[in-house]
């Protein structure tokens, strides 16, 4: 007799690679698994080398824990930058996992280009800029929230915002400029 | 009446709604006579549409027209 094991009991018994191959694939119970085992890890470390202390909001907090973690991760290699931010190769499965499948496939491969130019430009912005863009334009934090992650005065978000944005216009003028080409 | 240089430098801050009552009103008295401004503004305004979609549905094909048509005039 086969009995009937709940979802989550299964998940318990897999590795975290197992779980981490499956949500890649799409498994948001694997995800969900994996995010519950690390939780109160995540809490404790955060309580302890965060400093949170309920004098901001979690978001916050969790958004700068993340964002420490990234710019460790950039460190390890002068060039690790570009092949962890790696959206912007050609064939990339990063860049394929954020289209949005269309009927037309002509008309999905170009908005597939437009994203890995999208994507090129954000990793050729200035470290600081790149952070305020990503907080602001990709993720829609507030810019006050958004102030107190990357530890900038107002009026210095506004001007990276600025410049990030411009550059990033700029960037898809000539995407499109060059798709226009003969 | 501001000048399309200074347009440029205003056009994050207009499209967050943080210029005082004054300074838009100058800004828009710019945009009602200058087509390439607004068509600036415009694409600025898209662009920062297109990367609000990044993490989730990316650009499907009509986002992409949007965009597209913003940067149409510019490229020709």
């Amino acid at each position: 007799m086969n009995a009937e094991i709940p979802a989550g009991d299964v998940a318990a018994l897999r590795t975290d690679d197992e779980l981490l191959a499956a949500a890649r694939q799409g498994d948001d119970t694997a995800l969900e698994a994996l995010l519950l085992r690390y939780q109160p890890h995540l809490y404790r470390f955060g309580l302890r080398m965060c400093d949170f202390r309920g004098d901001s909001s979690v978001s916050t907090w969790l958004y700068t824990i993340a964002r420490r973690f990234c710019i460790k991760k950039r460190r390890r290699t002068k060039f690790a930058p570009r092949r962890e931010e790696s959206l912007d190769a050609p064939g990339n499965e990063a860049v394929q996992r954020l289209t949005d499948p269309a009927p037309d496939p002509e008309h999905a491969a170009a908005g597939r280009e437009v994203e890995a130019a999208l994507a090129a430009a954000i990793g050729a912005l200035d470290e600081r800029q790149r952070e305020v863009l990503v907080l602001r334009d990709v993720l829609g934090v507030e810019p006050k929230e958004a102030c107190s992650v990357i530890g900038v005065s107002d009026g210095n978000h506004r001007v990276l915002l600025h410049r990030a944005r411009a550059k990033v216009r700029a960037a898809l003028e000539r995407h499109f400029a060059e798709e226009a080409a003969p | 009446m501001i000048t399309c240089r200074q347009m440029v430098e205003l056009v994050s801050d207009y499209l967050e709604g943080r210029l005082d009552p004054g300074a838009r009103e100058r800004f828009e008295e710019h945009l009602a006579v200058c087509p390439d401004c607004r068509e600036y503004v415009e694409q600025v305004r898209e662009t920062v549409r297109a990367l609000g979609r990044l993490p989730e549905d990316a650009l499907s094909g009509g986002a992409r027209d949007e965009l597209l048509r913003a940067f149409a005039d510019w490229t020709r």
